[in-house]
């Protein structure tokens, strides 16, 4: 087990030169966000995206979808959605259907079941949430029961359902948009659930430009059709690379006192939980590992803090959110990068 | 949810504290400081108007203040936008207004908006600054958006906006379908959804409809192009942007590939792009015919790329390539081919002006370029709307924090320069203040200190700007330039008014720079000029390095200390003629008003603080900067028009002020009626000598022939009677022959002359004289025996002993402590002109210097006239305090009396000036050459003569009393010819001179010069090579880094690498100024790599990657990298 070697690092940087572009061939004008989203998947992180209706979100999710070639589901959150619409229920084994068509009496008996078997045999018809990559869309319209559920999924990757535990598959990648502007008939994410998120990231409207080309494929009625660039295996073993590139000494002091500097902070309420501090770790891997580095450098932490802290130190108030945003530079400002000493 | 609350109420509570700020601008500090010091100083000094001005300096910049809230609280500041329905993402303008009844339009800027149309400005700081600059306000404009932001109001639109409902938009009916040439932006995504089709939102009034209009200069895109292809771009481009007749200049030029261009070089451009406007914009071309026609032209709603056959294809490699072409093209480049050249139009000024470029900004730079130069775009975006307030902008904001917005991402705060210049303002105020504190109690150090103070924050400045000192050297730079000028200021002075060897001599006395510092300070009033000249200089090198340093803060900061100089010039040049005087003191005034009111009075600079984590600079930037723009951080400055007036009639008041006030003061500034009744002093000479000295026609009087031009000397007066010096008695001491001096051979002959006492230069040793003449050592003077006269026709010869103290040995002189005290009796006087003396010789200790500081006060205050105005009172007081004026006996006199008071022991000599030379190395002296003058007895040395009358001076004497000789003749003191002379006279008759009734025998000289009088390196030599270090050191530093670059090698192992980092760190920080310690490697390779040459910066960028590599990476297998 060492850094991942040179081979591995190139195989990585393509994979993810090669999502970007094909994802960025749908989804226009976006290469940050596409990176980002990315980062996150590879990281074993989900994703938040705040937004606007409209900007490709569902786009983004599908196209990267169908780039890895990972299963996926979306999930329209509405305050009436339970967590069995999410999850799947139960439902009586398929010899139910067989036994029910012989309704003469000692059917069961004759058919070598017994009384329990009969009526306990249940099989899980599975929701949308056993998927590998899993949009929910508007999730602050779900209501607090189903964001649980949801989010518990998400931590656990696994499905807990009248006492059976299923696994969810791997990868596991949830991409959970937000409006940001509205608030009635919403729940807000606790802070507790936003602290589950790797990253917030926003969209924004495309360039200009983009937007034009955009409109020049007014003509096609079907969304365009991405072409698989790489097998959800292949996102495994990249992630298993993206984990072992190297955390210099120096530069978990740094990640630290990043955090500590947050929680000393009296205008940043919670500061950054060390779950924060193991997602920034985590993305930094990947983000360096995309860019071929076996090793992470401070310039990758500040370029991801941003995205990674901001949602965890907001309050969820949008009102806030450039203030935090104000904050956090600071913060990023003032705790000073290390420079160790030549080993 | 308690500590929540508590937080968001401890916010609004420093909210709606900080809703206004007011505060004295650097200006008003610098003026504040300036007066709370002069009316500190003019308490200390007892000097009631310089205290009376320093108050009102503190009450100018209180009313200031004062006013400046009245306005800000009174004066509504409102921003309206516009348009008034602000779709998102577009581009949209805030106008500032400010007052209720009567709005004035003080600025525009530019904004960027939310998709919701909610106007989100990110902590933009309105700055308003009061007319005469010295105070300002800051209202916050995201406060001013909570609290008076009014978006303009409109009937047919939903109250408020961007809440309304989509009904609210359907059943106003400002939708409609798409068109060709709609903005994108304003496409109605909801309303689009909804209806399946694309919906415009409708502005109530036309949006100002700006067309952005691309120009691709890329590198590689004219490379396959045809040939002229390039400037045919160009011509399209500009044609396009000229407005069509009646509509408003709304079309912005933009140009792709800019990312490396230097704003330099897009100034370039603009000559070029106009001319060919000029050439293209034939009769009747209008852009969209232009559009339609040209298929190389693409318009996608309002955005119109110019390009060429080559397209919009590569990357920009060769930008610098193509813009030398751009530059190299003549001013009026030859007409594209087959396109008409019309005659230049009337409005081709306007037009030049319309072609500003308008740097890529925001979300607009997002949409034009390419996702990797946003970074390079909006970091270039200025968003100012023409080039003077560009410029401005670029001089206001570029000076402390061009660095910081270099630096990609997070920026740097200014604070070290603010201090800086801070310290700066305060250190030259400080000077300036001392300066007018010590013209006004009469010291001598005015004009160096002054000028050393400038020269010094011209160096600071200078050195900042161009990165010499370093930031932090900032002060040292200052330091270094007031010394270096004081040491230079010193030489000149010293170089000028004594020789080398004297130096030299100083040296060895151990008070050579008080003395150079003196002879600086005191202005020679003999020659004018030099101080004039002195003024001027330091005048005109102030305004170059603010010119050179571009900075409003250089200018304020060098204003007060010129000012000073020039009033402190105008003060000490009493003796020019008043119309000289007054126009130097209004100039001065004048001046200064001038250049401190020459900022702009009124700004508003807005500064749209980016979203604090935009990396710019990265290919991230566009998307995950956030939403709502604000990539970029602009800053505008836009003065108002209407304060041109009002800074024209101030500088025209404070002119006429100043040239109506100082006529009146008349002269000089301060005057001390202090003397009271009891005054009994009546100085009167026993003769009056102005009868003689009026009679300019009169007959001359005697011929003398001597190889040494002298004061010719009849007799001495030391007693000091009710009504001023009447006459000598044998007293102690006597007059010793100087055994250092040269003995001269001098032949007299008198024509019209009869007295008791013969002439003579020098003390006698020995000489052929008429019968009975005797030596009266008491009196320095020949007689001939009582009841006697030499008359006319009498010729004598006398070897004289003339001598010639060194400065040494005067700075080493004592007063005799066995001096008689009738040598320093002085009668009772007037408190006042005890404490003149006082006043003059406090801080000096040896008797030289204060004779000599006494000499140069006189010299310098008071003004020589044959006919001084007779006031009441005492004559000495009124010569002192009142008239100013006398000829050379009030002067020798009051020399005498202010000299007695300090404990010298002085006498008054009687005698006659040099005169006219005449024929054969002879000197005529007639009646207007009668002179007196003052002799000061210094212990081994003896009487030692001094010359405090304006106009006059002994030849010989200039050596220590700084005062140049005048009257000399043609011929050099040294001449040879009259040694001739003397063997024409012969030597052999003259016999020992009888000494009469010896009081007491001369005293034999018995100090010698003091030991260490040999030849040392002169002072100034001295500051010179300390200059001259610090130049070299300078040079230094820079060549160390280019050979540090050079020479460099890439290192191997990570020890080495970190080691090199460290190397590099501590050479180029200084260079750099202080980072932030959360730099990181490549921050700190980028930022400091903006100050160095490409290759140089390459190579940092190489070293920041290994010592990354050597820092964060896995520790090497081998110890060394694999490569």
């Amino acid at each position: 087990m060492g850094e991942p070697t040179r081979e591995e690092l190139e195989a990585l940087s393509a994979i993810f030169a090669a999502i970007g572009a094909a994802v960025g061939s749908v989804v226009l004008g976006q290469p940050g966000a596409i990176r980002l989203a990315v980062t996150c998947l590879v990281a074993g992180g989900h994703l938040l995206l705040e937004d606007v209706p409209g900007v490709g979100k569902t786009t983004l999710a599908r196209s990267l979808a169908q780039a890895t070639g990972t299963l996926w589901q979306r999930i329209q959150c509405t305050p009436d959605l339970l967590p069995s619409d999410l999850t799947g229920v139960h439902v009586p084994a398929g010899q139910w259907d067989e036994l029910a068509l012989d309704d003469t009496p000692g059917a069961s008996q004759r058919a070598g079941l017994d009384h329990q078997a009969f009526f306990g045999g249940f099989v899980l018809r599975p929701g949308p949430i056993f998927a590998q990559l899993v949009m929910a869309d508007e999730l602050n319209r779900a209501s607090p029961r189903t964001q649980a559920a949801l989010l518990e999924a998400m931590e656990e990757r696994q499905v807990s359902l009248d006492g059976t535990t299923y696994r969810l598959p791997e990868p596991f990648f949830v991409i959970a948009t937000q409006n940001p502007g509205d608030f009635e008939g919403t729940y807000p994410l606790p802070e507790s659930q936003l602290d589950r998120f790797l990253m917030r990231v926003s969209l924004g409207y495309p360039p200009a430009r983009e937007e034009a080309a955009l409109l020049g494929r007014q003509g096609v009625t079907t969304a365009p059709v991405v072409t698989q660039v790489t097998t959800p295996e292949r996102l495994i073993e990249c992630a298993e690379a993206a984990s072992r590139v190297y955390l210099a000494e120096p530069l978990r002091d740094y990640l630290v006192s990043l955090a500590r500097a947050t929680r000393d902070d009296s205008r940043l309420h919670p500061g950054a939980s060390p779950r924060a501090l193991l997602g920034l770790a985590a993305a930094a891997r990947v983000w360096a590992a995309s860019e071929g580095r076996s090793y992470v450098l401070p310039d990758d932490v500040i370029e991801l803090a941003p995205h990674v802290l901001a949602h965890r130190l907001a309050l969820g108030l949008v009102a806030d959110r450039l203030e935090v945003m104000e904050l956090l530079g600071e913060v990023l400002e003032r705790v000073p990068v290390p420079l160790s000493s030549a080993r | 949810m308690s500590r929540g609350a508590a937080l968001s109420s401890q916010r609004e509570a420093s909210r709606a504290r900080r809703r206004i700020r007011f505060s004295p601008s650097r200006r008003g500090k610098a003026l504040a400081g300036f007066g709370a010091a002069a009316a500190l100083s003019g308490v200390a000094l007892g000097a009631r108007p310089f205290a009376l001005i320093g108050l009102c300096c503190l009450a100018i910049v209180v009313l200031a203040l004062g006013a400046a809230a009245v306005q800000g609280v009174r004066q509504l500041v409102t921003v309206r936008i516009s348009p008034s329905f602000v779709p998102a993402g577009s581009p949209a303008e805030a106008q500032v207004f400010i007052g209720k009844g009567h709005e004035r339009l003080v600025g525009t800027m530019p904004l960027d908006t939310t998709q919701r149309g909610i106007f989100r400005d990110a902590g933009g700081v309105l700055t308003f600054t009061g007319p005469l600059g010295l105070a300002r306000w800051q209202p916050r404009l995201s406060e001013l958006s909570e609290s008076t932001l009014v978006v303009h109001p409109d009937p047919r639109l939903p109250a408020r906006l961007g809440r309304g409902t989509e009904e609210d938009w359907f059943t106003s009916g400002q939708l409609r379908g798409y068109r060709r040439g709609d903005e994108l932006r304003r496409i109605h995504w909801k309303a689009t959804v909804r209806r399946g089709a694309a919906m415009v939102m409708e502005t109530p009034r036309p949006a100002p409809a700006t067309t952005t209009i691309l120009l691709d200069l890329r590198g590689d895109s004219y490379t396959s192009a045809p040939p002229g292809s390039l400037e045919e771009a160009v011509s399209l481009a500009a044609g396009l942007s000229m407005p069509r007749p009646g509509e408003p200049p709304r079309r912005l030029v933009t140009t792709t590939g800019s990312d490396s261009g230097p704003l330099a070089t897009k100034q370039r451009w603009r000559p070029v792009l106009t001319s060919l406007a000029q050439a293209r914009l034939a009769p009747g071309a209008t852009p969209e015919a232009m559009v339609e026609r040209h298929p190389v032209l693409r318009r996608s709603g309002h955005v119109i790329l110019v390009t060429t056959q080559a397209g919009l294809k590569s990357r920009p490699r060769r930008i610098s390539r193509l813009t030398t072409v751009l530059a190299g093209a003549p001013s009026v480049p030859a007409p594209v081919p087959g396109m008409p050249v019309s005659k230049p139009s009337d409005g081709s000024a306007e037009n030049a002006a319309l072609l500003t470029e308008h740097a890529v900004g925001g979300t607009e730079g997002a949409a034009l370029d390419a996702g990797e130069h946003i970074a390079s775009s909006s970091r270039n975006s200025g968003g100012s709307r023409s080039g003077r307030s560009r410029s401005r902008a670029s001089s206001r904001s570029t000076g402390a924090t061009e660095p910081a917005t270099r630096m990609q991402g997070r920026r740097l705060s200014p604070t070290g320069s603010r201090w800086l210049y801070g310290g700066g303002s305060l250190l030259a105020s400080a000077g300036a203040v001392v300066a007018l504190g010590g013209l006004f109690s009469g010291a001598g150090w005015i004009v160096p200190l002054a000028v050393a103070v400038v020269l010094g924050q011209c160096c600071a400045i200078l050195g900042n700007s161009h990165g010499i000192f370093g930031r932090r050297g900032g002060l040292l730079a200052l330091a270094l330039g007031v010394v270096g000028s004081l040491a230079l200021a010193s030489l000149v002075a010293a170089s000028w008014r004594i020789g080398w060897g004297d130096f030299g001599a100083l040296f060895g006395a151990g008070r050579a720079f008080p003395q150079a510092l003196r002879f600086a300070a005191v202005p020679a009033p003999t020659v004018p000029s030099l101080l004039a000249a002195a003024t001027l200089a330091a005048g005109i090198i102030s305004l170059a390095s603010a010119w050179l340093a571009r900075r409003g803060a250089g200018l304020s900061a060098v204003a007060p200390p010129v000012v000073a100089i020039a009033f402190a010039s105008a003060e000490a040049g009493n003796h020019f003629s008043l119309p000289f005087s007054t126009l130097l003191a209004a100039t001065a005034v004048a001046g200064g008003l001038m250049s401190a009111l020459s900022l702009p009075g009124c700004s508003v600079i807005a500064k749209t603080g980016s979203a604090a984590l935009s990396k710019a600079g990265s290919p991230k930037a566009g998307s995950s900067a956030g939403k709502g723009g604000c990539h970029a951080s602009a800053t505008v400055v836009l003065s108002s028009r209407r304060l041109g007036a009002w800074r024209t009639f101030g500088c025209l008041a404070s002119f006429a002020l100043a040239v109506g006030i100082v006529p009146l003061a008349g002269g000089p500034f301060i005057h001390i009626h202090g003397a009271g009744a009891g005054g009994v002093v009546h100085v009167d000479p026993e003769v009056s000598l102005v009868p003689d000295l009026t009679n300019v026609s009169g007959p001359a009087l005697f011929t003398v022939k001597s190889s040494v031009p002298d004061y010719w000397r009849l007799t001495t007066l030391d007693v000091l009677g009710g009504n001023g010096f009447v006459g000598s008695v044998p007293a102690d001491p006597v007059h010793p022959a100087s055994k250092g001096g040269r003995d001269v051979v001098e032949t007299f002959h008198l024509l019209h002359l009869a007295s008791r006492w013969l002439p003579v230069g020098g003390v006698p040793v020995a000489g052929a004289l008429p019968e009975g003449t005797t030596w009266e050592p008491w009196m320095a003077t020949l007689a001939v025996p009582e009841g006697e006269q030499a008359g006319p026709g009498v010729t004598y010869q006398v070897v004289a002993r003339v001598g010639a103290p060194s400065l040494a040995s005067l700075f080493a002189a004592k007063v005799p402590s066995d001096a008689s005290s009738l040598l320093t009796y002085v009668p009772p006087e007037p408190e006042a002109v005890r404490i003149l003396a006082d006043r003059i010789t406090a801080g000096l200790v040896g008797p030289y210097e204060k004779a000599v500081a006494i000499q140069d006060y006189l010299r310098t205050h008071e003004v020589y006239d044959l006919h001084p105005r007779k006031v009441a009172g005492s004559p000495l007081v009124a010569f002192l305090f009142d008239t100013h004026e006398g000829y050379c006996q009030q002067f020798a006199t009051a020399f005498a009396i202010l000299a007695r008071m300090v404990g010298l022991p002085t006498r008054l000599a009687v005698g006659f000036t040099t005169g006219q030379p005449g024929p054969g190395g002879s000197y005529v002296v007639g009646t207007e050459d009668v002179h007196t003058w003052p002799e000061v007895y210094l212990s081994p040395l003896g009487w030692v003569r001094f010359e405090p009358t304006p106009g006059r001076g002994a030849p010989g004497d200039a050596r220590y009393t700084g005062v140049a000789p005048t009257q000399v003749g043609t011929k050099g003191p040294d001449s040879v010819a009259p040694i001739k002379t003397a063997t024409a006279a012969p030597l052999p008759k003259a016999s020992p001179i009888p000494v009469s009734s010896p009081a007491r025998p001369a005293r034999s000289m018995t100090g010698k010069a003091p030991a260490g009088e040999g030849p040392r390196l002169p002072e100034g030599a001295l500051a010179l090579l300390i200059l001259l270090l610090a130049v070299a050191a300078i040079w230094h530093r820079r060549t160390r880094c280019r050979r540090f670059f050079a020479s460099m090698r890439m290192p191997d192992t990570p020890g080495e690498a970190v080691s090199a980092w460290r190397k590099a760190r501590k050479m180029l920080d200084p260079l750099v100024g202080p980072v932030r310690l959360s730099a990181t490697p490549r921050e700190y390779a980028l930022l400091a790599g903006s100050r160095l040459d490409p290759g140089e910066a390459k190579r940092l960028s190489e070293l920041a990657e290994r010592v990354c590599g050597a820092c964060y990476g896995p520790p090497p297998r081998h110890g060394r990298w694999e490569t």
